[in-house]
């Protein structure tokens, strides 16, 4: 079965294209092109202007995809969209395009989580087979663990997401969006040196991060100008901090479920420093981390047409009619139908 | 470490040991550095935990709950010596105890005692952070309930804070023991009582945007 | 006389916990700690301030643990016991509070490391009293003063309550 996978639920315009054969479980990636909204160094993006972008790229995104995966349009059994959760107008421009498609086409339709998505591919892309998963990335920071039927989530952030934080600190430095902020970040934290106490803020098997966040601003502000800090040293400080803050939660996480593995997923989940230390941890519980690369850490089409695909197989369908956008849309919600 | 004490639990962050101390036994948690914090955050934390959950051990204990008594703060080498409580974890008590299985009068009991002892936590604005039926004991020789393991404990005044507490403890009790019935006598302020309804309702978190 | 271990600090010897009465040179005594004598190397407490052993013992650990880390808070680890009895951090306090006073006529003598019939020798020749069994603390305690000092709610008169508030108070002091 193929299925074909829209995702645009924040700035990463994302079209995959998977096959499932239902007989040997084999998955095959036969495209995963992405196009992405970079904006100028000091600044975000926003919701209108990435929608435009979408807009913009979709249809020469989804010949691409179509002209590299090598297959027919009568090929496609489901086209999947992420139903959120996510940035509205950026979301509601995709889903426009996969509702005409399917109609166009005369194929089904399924809207999938996007949390899901990024376990769902997370989990085949590494064999981890019941991991505790860290999701991590610009709009979201969950501990998530699997039991009958839902992705519970098990601690969380109580304000911004942990690459939020990243980005918008990136955003005070000037640091360029291009490849993406929380990847400059990371080579700038590679040169710093000194550690500089931040806050540390962790409840349990929550986290926040905007308290950090304020606080590193006005450190920046105040030392960086008379050199009694460099910036090197402050993304190497503000990723030591957020990094064993999120390592910490997820091995409470572990030891609650008694589970030794770990799966490392979204945008967040790149980051080599945050594996490393990731790695560090289970390795004293003598267990094992699992990440991907940036194909599918960041936000991509081919986890949505995996994620849909999967559920699709169940003999789920969104009717067309239901096949709406939501910017709120929880990782607990989702009935996970195809696992035991 | 005290040359003979015993290895009774290892967990993500502590070890717990049980020791002679000065003619008693003691119960030592000792927490341990992580090696993938960096080596100055890792000592700081280190140490403001112990030292945190010791306060809130003592502030407790002080204010009238039954809690193990403090007898030793040691943060050069982050460890904590308290009391040795003799007695029933409540957790065993009620997956195992045919008393409180079927007996709903002890039950009631049971609840009326977790929700003083409670009240009295959160009138002194500490956070216990860990509230689970695996965190609750009897004592054996006056069958108080005592509360462990300050471990997560820290001091806040909002009701959103102590709400959240509460509704930890219901689920770990839902989870666990299904039949349980609800907390009792925990009397406080109206403020908390209402949060923990919304608390409820929510599920504890916010709904949050992708 | 008894002699004690401390579990977590076993190289730094035995404690010995001594307790008289009819004390008839309390002045003298401490006169002569005032002026640092060298010779009086033990810690003297008024016994009106004691409440079981575990209480001196709980403070003698504390006082041994700052010595070893160098943190001493007055000079020596006899006079870091007086002062880790009490809990507050002001010193001259701790030590008037805890320490014997002139019109001291029962005292309780911790030393720390040597050997405990050497020491019960050498306090004869100092202290002018009789020396009773160490379980007779509460023939000579003053409970009101006691849950003065250490701020106990007037409603406990429980004395095992009120000792487990005492360790308390003691040991939440390194970290206050």
């Amino acid at each position: 079965m193929i299925a074909i996978g829209l995702e645009g639920s924040a700035n990463k315009l994302g079209i995959g294209i998977i096959e499932h054969n239902t007989e040997t479980g084999v998955v095959k990636i036969l495209a995963n092109i992405r196009h992405t909204h970079v904006t100028p160094p000091g600044t975000g993006f926003l919701p209108r202007d990435t929608a435009v972008h979408h807009r913009e790229y979709i249809i020469p995104v989804i010949k691409e995809a179509l002209k590299t995966s090598n297959i027919k349009i009568k090929d496609v059994d489901v086209i999947c969209y992420t139903k959120g959760p996510g940035m509205g107008a950026p979301l509601v421009s995709v889903a426009i395009v996969a509702r005409t498609l399917a109609l166009l086409w005369n194929k089904p339709i399924v809207g999938v989580n996007h949390c899901i998505g990024h376990i769902e591919m997370g989990r085949e892309i590494t064999g981890a087979d019941n991991p505790v998963v860290l999701y991590v990335s610009g709009g979201n920071t969950q501990v998530i663990a699997y039991s009958e039927h839902r992705y519970r989530i098990f601690g969380e952030t109580l304000d911004i997401a942990v690459g939020n934080c990243l980005d918008r600190f990136a955003r005070i430095l000037n640091l360029p969006n291009d490849p993406s902020p929380g990847y400059n970040i990371e080579q700038y934290a590679k040169k710093g040196k000194k550690f500089i106490e931040l806050p540390y803020t962790v409840k349990g098997m929550d986290v926040s991060f905007s308290g950090i966040l304020s606080n590193i601003e006005t450190i920046a502000n105040d030392q960086l100008s008379n050199n009694q800090c460099t910036p090197e040293d402050l993304c190497f400080s503000l990723q030591e901090t957020v990094f064993a803050m999120l390592v910490e939660i997820t091995e409470r996480a572990m030891a609650h479920i008694g589970s030794k593995e770990v799966l490392i997923v979204g945008g967040v989940g790149c980051n080599l420093r945050l594996q490393e230390m990731m790695a560090q941890m289970v390795e004293q519980r003598d267990g094992k981390v699992f990440a991907t690369d940036e194909r599918f850490c960041i936000d991509n089409g081919i986890m949505i047409a995996h994620a849909g695909l999967l559920a699709y197989r169940t003999g789920f369908v969104t009717p067309l009619e239901k096949s709406t956008c939501t910017q709120r849309f929880r990782t607990d919600e989702v009935y996970v139908a195809w696992r035991d | 470490m005290i040359e003979s004490a015993i290895l009774i639990k290892q967990g993500a962050e502590a070890r717990i040991y049980t020791a002679p101390f000065l003619t008693r036994t003691a119960i030592i948690k000792e927490r341990f550095s992580k090696t993938y914090r960096h080596p100055t955050l890792d000592k700081k934390l280190t140490a403001r935990r112990v030292t945190q959950e010791a306060r809130c051990l003592f502030k407790c204990r002080k204010s009238g709950v039954d809690t193990p008594v403090l007898y030793f703060v040691n943060t050069e080498n982050s460890t904590i010596c308290m009391e040795f409580i003799q007695g029933m974890i409540i957790k065993d008590l009620l997956i195992s105890d045919n008393e409180y299985i079927q007996n709903k009068e002890k039950q009631d009991e049971l609840a009326e005692k977790i929700g003083i002892a409670l009240a009295k936590v959160h009138a002194v604005d500490v956070i216990h952070g860990d509230l689970t039926t695996s965190n609750l004991m009897l004592r054996e020789s006056n069958q108080s309930l005592v509360i462990i393991d300050f471990g997560l404990s820290y001091v806040s005044s909002l009701p959103e804070d102590k709400a959240v507490d509460l509704y930890v403890l219901e689920k770990a009790f839902l989870s666990t023991h299904p039949n349980s019935e609800e907390m009792k006598n925990y009397k406080a302020s109206q403020g908390i009582l209402s949060k923990l309804a919304e608390v409820r309702l929510r599920g504890r978190k916010r709904s949050m945007v992708g | 006389m008894q002699s004690f271990t401390l579990e977590p600090f076993p190289t730094r010897g035995q404690i010995h916990i001594l307790l008289y009465k009819n004390v008839s040179n309390a002045a003298e005594l401490r006169k002569r700690l005032l002026s640092h004598d060298q010779e009086l190397s033990y810690a003297f407490i008024d016994a009106k301030m004691v409440l079981d052993k575990f209480q001196l013992l709980v403070a003698t650990n504390d006082a041994v643990q700052h010595e070893l880390n160098s943190s001493l808070k007055t000079h020596n680890v006899h006079s870091e016991i007086v002062y880790s009895l009490s809990p507050t951090t002001n010193i001259s306090e701790s030590l008037r509070r805890f320490g014997i006073s002139d019109s001291s006529t029962s005292i309780v003598v911790v030393k720390v490391g040597g050997n405990s019939e050497e020491a019960r020798s050498h306090l004869s020749t100092l202290i002018h009293g009789e020396e009773c069994d160490i379980k007779d603390f509460s023939n000579f305690v003053d409970i009101s003063r006691i849950k003065k000092y250490y701020k106990i709610d007037d409603k406990i008169n429980d004395q095992n309550e009120m000792l487990d508030i005492i360790v308390g108070s003691i040991a939440i002091k390194s970290v206050s």
